[in-house]
């Protein structure tokens, strides 16, 4: 397994580079300079502009940048430049519009994109594999039936617009009713007394309308797979033969058939978590939650480009590393696959 | 099936010989070829041809009869009006107007227009790529095959909406423009299912029979490749129009797709948020346009695969 692992990681160094030089080139291709949108006003020389350029490397040829920004300039001592130590060595550099380090604004806003993408993960597949293996017990039924349609439905459902029906029925209308309103975003209440401790009960029901809705693609994908896989094993034979041996049926289904089915539902653990990181995009936007996918979306807005380029890095980090557990999973599920 | 036993009893007498071949007329109009019967077993399928309906309406409605329509009700789709800005549902205006007194229905009318044409021209690009990117790494292997698969896996690995919105950013695309983008960059899931197939069906016998008698490799791809590809493309057409249309919207809900005053059924929520006590009404009718419109995609692409699908025909 520590091969397997190791292996793979030294596999996804040449893909990691893809990404870079990829990334880098689509940011860097694009028209117009940040430099030129920062400085706008009339007053400030072409002088000063280049020399900001220089400062900041970006007089540099494209190469050059790109090693720059891979593997920093500190070694070189140049007073005129701002040193940097480059991706490879943990620096994303500094937002040009914040001035301040892009691993700095990554760090305050990690933990709230990961919390809402886990709670999202882990809603999806507790829902999304009893539904289907209920809904393949009672195969033609009316929970079958309905589950099926349901999960068509959800996915046919922008998820930005249930967000925002979401907020209207239950944020904005219900506190015209007087009814009992979740909030219609933000992670925890702000409270004219500053700081107000930690509140779990406010944190959840700040936490769950945004990770449910980010959850509905999860949990749609997760049950009809499900309910398929489980379809197929229970025709073959080691199932006759549980069954002519007498076990409950329920033993059957949730011991013997759901190991079975379960395995080509972990493989799309991998793709699952690359759709909610795009999701967490825009959830977070609708929701004002303060994570990542937030934070990118600004940056793009004001063209910084470390932010953006930083946004791609973690993003592609988290999808190799997303595919990795997939693959792991895979194997702990079923022995017959060597990871070799 | 009967019908192909029953021809092979064929009797020596001239009775015999005439029922012969009473049933081998039989036989070509009861053995319909794979298209046939996939026609057929769609045509059964009362849930599909029911989306198909609701989309064609929508489609004829948006695309053709926007103009006319408008024309007769005497809006116009970009004339504003701010004394009756966020005014609900009138006479005038039957689904009320926006923030800045748009007629909301001539909006959906011509933001529909785009948001389908987004749809089907990108899925047509995502079609075509797929399918060459596809037959090409699983025709040549080895070099090539590893080229393309290292490429697919690296842009697979940056999640598509972050590609998306930082390219549609930077370069303020155009309706066109957009469409190209989203074609240029989602094309990998389908030449990935392209390239097993190419593979499954490049180890056929048949295939190694036409490739002894030395049949050069165009026609072979033409002949014997292709058609056995094609019905996969067109099985996740209709899933892949859909998906296309939930990023377009989902890019300008943002206010990074297609600029106004343009409308599309996106744009048109993209200040939705700061309406929810104003103008309610704004919020939900187009969200409704895009469900609906998906929904029938996707409707249609299970019926697809279920028509296409010779092992998955009657198992549902």
């Amino acid at each position: 397994m520590t091969r397997y692992v190791i292996r793979r990681l030294l596999q996804a160094i040449p893909t990691f580079l893809g990404i870079t030089v990829l990334t880098f080139v689509i940011v860097h291709s694009a028209p117009g300079d940040p430099i030129l949108q920062q400085t706008w006003n009339p007053r400030i020389s072409g002088a000063t502009r280049e020399e900001m350029r220089s400062r900041l490397g970006m007089d540099q040829p494209l190469v050059v940048q790109y090693v720059v920004w891979l593997v920093g300039n500190d070694w070189q001592n140049n007073p005129d430049v701002l040193p940097r130590r480059g991706l490879l060595r943990g620096d994303f550099g500094s937002s040009l519009i914040e001035k301040r380090p892009v691993g700095e604004m990554i760090g305050e806003r990690l933990g709230a994109t990961l919390l809402l993408t886990a709670t999202a993960t882990v809603i999806g597949y507790s829902l999304g594999i009893p539904i289907g293996v209920y809904a393949a017990v009672t195969q033609g039924g009316l929970f079958d039936n309905v589950s099926r349609v349901l999960s068509v439905l959800f996915n046919a459902i922008p998820g930005f617009w249930l967000s925002l029906i979401v907020i209207l029925v239950f944020a904005v209308k219900f506190r015209e009713w007087g009814l009992p309103a979740i909030p219609s975003g933000g992670m925890y209440t702000l409270s004219a007394g500053g700081e107000r401790g930690f509140d779990l009960c406010d944190r959840l029901i700040h936490l769950l309308p945004p990770a449910l809705i980010l959850a509905t693609a999860p949990i749609a994908t997760v049950s009809r797979l499900m309910r398929t896989q489980v379809l197929e094993v229970i025709r073959q034979d080691y199932i006759r033969s549980a069954r002519a041996r007498g076990l409950y049926e329920r033993t059957i289904y949730f011991r013997h058939a759901m190991r079975n089915a379960l395995i080509p539902v972990a493989t799309i653990l991998g793709p699952t978590l690359t759709g909610l990181v795009g999701g967490a995009v825009i959830t977070e936007t609708v929701w004002s939650w303060p994570g990542l996918g937030r934070l990118f979306v600004n940056a793009n807005f004001q063209r910084d480009y470390p932010v953006i380029l930083a946004g791609f890095v973690i993003g592609a980090v988290g999808v190799i590393l997303g595919n990795l557990l997939s693959d792991m999973m895979y194997a702990f599920i079923d022995p017959r696959v060597r990871l070799e | 099936m009967e019908a192909m036993i029953s021809s092979d009893s064929g009797g020596s007498s001239a009775r015999d010989r005439a029922r012969a071949r009473q049933v081998r007329i039989d036989l070509t109009r009861e053995v319909p070829g794979y298209w046939e019967s996939a026609f057929h077993a769609l045509r059964r399928d009362r849930l599909t041809i029911a989306a198909f309906a609701v989309l064609l309406v929508m489609a004829i409605v948006c695309v053709v009869l926007s103009g006319p329509l408008t024309n007769a009700l005497q809006v116009d789709p970009n004339a504003t009006d701010p004394f009756i800005a966020f005014e609900g549902p009138s006479r005038d205006h039957p689904l009320g107007v926006d923030q800045v007194g748009r007629d909301q229905l001539a909006r959906l009318l011509y933001g529909g227009r785009v948001s389908l044409g987004i749809g089907f021209f990108a899925a047509f690009i995502i079609m075509t790529l797929g399918l060459a990117v596809g037959t090409t790494a699983g025709l040549y292997g080895r070099f090539v095959d590893d080229a393309i698969m290292w490429f697919i896996n690296t842009l697979n690995s940056i999640p598509f909406i972050l590609l998306l919105l930082i390219v549609s950013l930077l370069f303020r695309p155009s309706a066109f423009t957009l469409t190209v983008f989203i074609g240029l960059l989602s094309w990998t899931d389908i030449s990935r299912i392209v390239r097993g197939q190419v593979m499954q069906v490049k180890e056929m016998e048949y295939v190694t029979a036409a490739h002894a008698i030395g049949v050069p490799t165009f026609k072979m791809v033409a002949r014997h490749l292709l058609p056995n590809v094609v019905p996969v493309v067109i099985i996740f057409s209709a899933q892949v129009i859909g998906g296309v249309i939930l990023v377009e919207s989902a890019l300008s809900f943002l206010g990074l797709g297609v600029q106004p005053p343009t409308a599309t059924w996106g744009n048109m929520l993209n200040k939705a948020q700061s309406y929810f006590t104003l103008g309610p009404h704004l919020v939900v009718w187009p969200g409704l346009f895009i469900t609906i419109t998906v929904l029938c995609l996707y409707v249609i692409g299970d019926g697809l695969r279920d028509a296409l699908d010779p092992t998955m025909r009657g198992a549902r």
